[in-house]
């Protein structure tokens, strides 16, 4: 029974999405996996489909998390400042490689007082974007915090990082690329992807949520497979097994017998 | 006062349609923090501020209110003012700054308006900070026992007339003697004592429970959705454009939430007592039930439009009943050596009109914990989940961001098939983490309930399906509840027409209404824990007495029905106690499937749904005839003549019902045998047939007036009024626009185009009038 309006069209990604900096990504391959291609060719996707992936967007106070969102999921850029109440959330539906595919977006509060809280929320997420603000070299330092904090409630082999400074268009060329570098070398350290964005403009916003979208499908089906793969394997130890032979043998004497 | 971009409608509205949740505690008596917290203001029932100032409120809470602030700084030193004075104040304070730490909500105080449900927590004590304040020359009363468990009896805002300590004290004296009927007084006036406290019998001790003068301390309802949009009431319409499944917001943005309207002090005063155990209580640990509560009369009516759409489609025994509010407990008393009182206990409550047992447990669940052990902020941060939770729109698939989860459920609608469950399809389990599916929305674990008393599941669907008067005594509320809600849910799809109440107890602003001795026992159901109840309802026809709901796997033997003189005050054997005779026999098939369920080590899911068939089963087969006669009241297709109005249903006649029982009985449904026939004549009488009843009519009536329209509209009206003097036809256009205003009011079954051909009528026989009587006709609307 499934009621979910069609992807958007503008939601469908057919190619993998590249990365903004290759010094600082999760992988530079310039397609998806061959076996995640293949297996989205062939439909072995298994439930990757119905599935949806939480992502959790943190960082500083009024980095622009809710904007950052809001231009993506609503084309719409908001002047004023508005304090998140916990979290926000948001659903996007995606297609990529001709498979549905649903984001989670959880914008989480960066207010102090919401912190005790914020765990709750971070829990399963698949991918997190920390936030930081081009401008405030504080709010890229507390980028450490905030992904210790994430991580304590998530298994950190099985996350995707990005590292995302926002209000790009408020800084001069030449103070981003001094806060580039030390954002690269924040983000080399976390072992994130980095990006740089602006919600007013929209500039590589778009581009951004695809990247997230493509990877942490390119991983739930990576993980998917493997988790098949390691089926398979489990059935033929035990049909290999002595035991199995005696229950292989079983059912073929009795076959003789009824004839 | 200019609102959040996304919002058109004061906030507090938003919050409306799904639930209010309020949080109730007694905390420690004299911990510095606490009676800081009680200083700051939080009464109940705040000035009737309009959305616009609440919103302020919310935002500019940043600022203590003016009353906590200073309660704060001498909080002994003040007498409390009056309520009236005291709110006003309040009122004025109430346009705060926009920045800081939210930390008291001055507007907030009369939020739980939305009463369709926003959400508020409010704390309550039973230790007065201004009673202590009093006594602090002398030395504190030594209290150690920790559980008394009273909860307030008055909200904040309450009566004027009991303000000072000594005439309160007295008073709740005085009241509490009365209401406990002798025996409690000793112990009433001892503080806390356990049940079963040493020198007291035991009822006595069980009343004792209540005894410290219940008084609020602090009542206040946060917040919730100020920025954002609304509780599941229907946020994601609300306005979020955003909403996970787009809807487009705009047409429901004004008419989604009720106008919020606020609890009155009588309804606060209930809620107060309905959210803690109400006597002995055991109940350790965490414990959920749910109560009902009757709405004050004198509210306005609220504008819900869009609710009653919603209405429309619900299952008739989901639709909300404009005169109760439900409240969903989460209690949680635990043994905590820091705290003075030496048990935490404290409860949050969702106070909501939709009926969606399971869902709100389900939501508490996810949340009471949690809120426990973190801040307020937590509790705000639900709230701004649920206002963004879409509109209950039956029959749709809804994802419910809940503390991170979402919840997947969907409402059922009336096109269901009755006994079909359409479950939601369960996630993959890796997303277990992030989202659960509810496979109801409203159900209780039948089996479960009814397992105490299994053998009499027939005798008590009769007297729930007659509406005979029923209660339930239960150890605990969370047993009463899901009986009662158990009792209930066995006739469905009919509906239960009389008044239940899954947890009564003695300070029920009802408790006199309904345990008067000088009538008849009214017709409701009630769930009770107090053992007074038994003394006070002696005199009722049928009680049903639950022990302990037992794990599946032990179910009592073979048992009779007892007598209703055997019926002791206490520990009375569980049971159903009447002398009704039913006028079905017993059908011991099912009986015996059940058992072998049990046997079996069948699941209780299994069980209860063969169990819940069983019942629609029966139900079914004693309606069908009914509603077979019924709808051969309505008059043939060829009475209905544009030119008259349209004719009348048939009156209903017992005589003619019975007569058709002869060849078209339940006989031929069900295989049971007895005297329907008696059932039927009993049930003629009975509170639930008139609701079917009415039900039914309106329905027909409503088809009636669709077919009549339709009729109109392939008459050639111009031609009509051409033949005709123009008195005529002014009244013809006159009720025919009343026609089109009724049917728009009452959402008449009719197509669409009929409407607007019917306007199109309207329209042309105007034009063809002279030019000064077209002018009036278009101006004048109808009467």
């Amino acid at each position: 029974m499934n009621v979910l309006a069609p992807v958007r069209r503008d939601r469908v990604v057919a190619d993998l999405p590249q990365c903004f900096r290759k010094e600082a990504a999760l992988h530079a391959r310039p397609a998806f996996h061959p076996k995640v291609a293949s297996a989205c060719q062939e439909q072995r996707t298994g439930t990757v489909g119905f599935k949806i992936s939480k992502i959790i967007v943190v960082g500083d106070l009024s980095v622009g998390k809710t904007c950052l969102i809001n231009r993506f999921c609503k084309d719409t850029f908001d002047k004023n400042y508005k304090a998140t109440i916990g979290v926000d959330f948001e659903m996007e539906r995606f297609e990529v490689l001709g498979v549905p595919f649903s984001l989670q977006l959880w914008d989480t509060a960066g207010q102090e007082r919401f912190k005790c809280i914020a765990s709750t929320y971070y829990r399963g997420a698949q991918a997190i974007v920390i936030v930081f603000d081009v401008n405030d070299v504080a709010s890229l330092d507390h980028t450490r915090q905030w992904l210790a904090d994430a991580l304590k409630e998530n298994d950190p082999s099985n996350v995707i990082l990005f590292l995302v400074g926002s209000k790009k268009d408020l800084s001069t060329p030449a103070q981003y690329s001094l806060m580039e570098k030390d954002a690269l070398k924040v983000a080399q350290e976390m072992q994130a992807e980095y990006w740089a964005v602006s919600s007013l403009t929209g500039e590589n916003v778009r581009d951004f949520f695809f990247r997230v979208a493509a990877l942490t499908f390119e991983s739930s089906v990576l993980a998917e497979l493997e988790r098949s793969g390691a089926r398979k394997i489990g059935d033929t130890v035990r049909i290999s097994g002595p035991e199995s032979d005696l229950y292989l043998t079983a059912p073929r004497k009795k076959p003789k017998c009824c004839q | 006062m200019v609102w959040p971009r996304r919002l058109r409608v004061p906030p507090s509205l938003l919050a409306a349609a799904w639930a209010l949740p309020l949080e109730t505690a007694p905390p420690p008596r004299g911990s510095s923090a606490e009676a800081a917290r009680a200083g700051r203001h939080v009464a109940a029932g705040g000035g009737a501020a309009a959305g616009a100032r609440r919103r302020g409120g919310r935002r500019g809470a940043a600022a203590p209110c003016r009353c906590g602030s200073a309660a704060r700084a001498a909080p002994s030193a003040r007498p409390r003012p009056r309520g009236r004075r005291r709110r006003r104040r309040r009122g004025r304070g109430r346009s705060g700054s926009r920045s800081g730490a939210c930390r008291c909500y001055p507007g907030t105080a009369s939020r739980p308006g939305c009463t369709a449900c926003a959400w508020w927590a409010s704390t309550w004590s039973w230790a007065r900070p201004w009673r202590y304040a009093r006594r602090r020359r002398g030395p504190p009363r030594p209290r150690n026992r920790a559980l008394p468990l009273a909860p307030a009896l008055r909200s904040g805002g309450g009566s004027a007339a009991v303000r000072r300590g000594n005439v309160i004290v007295q008073n709740h004296q005085v009241r509490r003697r009365r209401r406990r009927g002798g025996g409690g007084g000793a112990g009433a006036r001892r503080g806390g004592c356990h049940r079963g406290a040493p020198g007291l019998p035991a009822p006595a001790a069980a009343a004792a429970r209540r005894s410290p003068p219940p008084s609020p301390r602090r009542l206040r309802f946060p917040t919730s959705s100020v920025d954002c949009p609304g509780i599941w009431a229907l946020t994601a319409l609300e306005g979020c454009s955003h909403s996970p499944n787009k809807r487009s917001s705009a047409s429901f943005r004004s008419v989604i939430y009720p106008p919020h309207s606020k609890l009155t002090d009588k309804e606060k005063t209930n809620i107060c007592y309905l959210s803690f155990p109400d006597s002995n209580s055991g109940c350790l640990g965490d414990t959920q039930f749910c109560f009902r509560f009757r709405r004050s009369s004198g509210r306005k009516v609220s504008l819900c439009c869009f609710l009653d759409q919603l209405d429309r489609d619900l299952p008739v025994y989901l639709k909300k009943d404009p005169a109760y509010y439900y409240g969903y407990v989460y209690f949680r008393q635990v043994r905590d050596k820091s705290l003075k009182r030496g048990y935490f206990q404290k409860s949050l409550v969702l106070i909501s009109k939709l009926p969606y047992v399971h869902l709100f447990r389900t939501v508490l669940k996810q949340i009471a914990p949690e809120f426990f052990e973190k801040s307020e902020a937590f509790l705000e941060a639900v709230c701004s989940d649920v206002d963004r939770w879409p509109p209950p729109i039956p029959g749709e698939i809804l994802h419910l961001p809940i503390m991170g989860i979402i919840m997947k459920l969907r409402i059922p609608t009336y096109r269901d098939k009755p006994g079909t469950t359409q479950i939601v399809q369960n996630m993959h389990q890796a997303d277990a983490q992030i989202s659960m599916a509810l496979p109801t929305v409203h159900e209780v674990d039948l089996f479960r309930c009814f397992c105490p008393v299994f053998f009499h599941i027939q005798m008590i669907w009769e007297l729930v399906l007659l509406g005979e008067p029923l209660v339930v005594m239960a150890p605990s509320p969370s047993e009463s509840s899901e009986t009662v809600l158990a009792l209930v849910s066995c006739i469905s799809p009919l509906k239960y027409c009389s008044d239940f109440r899954p947890y009564f107890t003695i300070h029920d602003s009802e408790f006199k209404e309904y345990t008067t001795r000088t009538q008849a026992p009214p017709s409701v159901i009630l769930g009770v824990t107090n053992p007074f109840f038994a003394k006070t309802l002696q005199h009722w026809p049928h009680i049903i007495r639950i022990g302990d709901i037992k794990l599946p796997g032990e179910v009592p033997k073979q048992v009779k029905v007892k007598k209703l003189k055997n019926l002791k005050t206490l520990d009375s054997k569980p049971g159903v106690y009447t002398s009704y005779k039913t006028y079905l026999n017993k059908d011991e098939e099912i009986i015996k499937q059940l058992q072998k369920g049990v046997q079996q080590k069948r699941p209780t899911e299994a069980q209860s749904v063969i169990l819940r068939r069983y019942f629609l089963e029966l139900t079914e087969s004693f309606i069908i005839p009914l509603e077979r006669y019924v709808a051969s009241l309505m008059p043939l297709q060829k009475c209905i003549s544009p030119w008259k109005s349209p004719p009348q249903l048939r009156q209903f006649s017992q005589e003619d019902f019975m007569k058709s029982l002869e060849k078209a009985g339940p006989q031929l449904t069900s295989g049971l045998k007895g005297d329907w026939i008696g059932l039927y004549r009993h049930f003629l009488k009975s509170p639930n047939f008139d609701g079917w009843f009415r039900s039914r009519q309106k329905e027909m009536t409503q088809k009636l007036e669709a077919l009549h329209l339709e009729a109109l509209c392939n008459e050639n009206l111009v031609f009509w009024s051409q033949k005709h003097t123009e008195v005529e036809t002014v009244d013809l256009v006159l009720k025919l626009k009343n026609k089109l205003l009724q049917a728009g009011r009452e959402h008449l079954p009719v197509k669409t185009d009929t409407l607007k051909k019917l306007q199109m009528h309207i329209d042309d026989i105007i034009l063809a009038l002279p030019d000064d009587l077209q002018d009036i006709l278009l101006k004048t609307g109808t009467t």
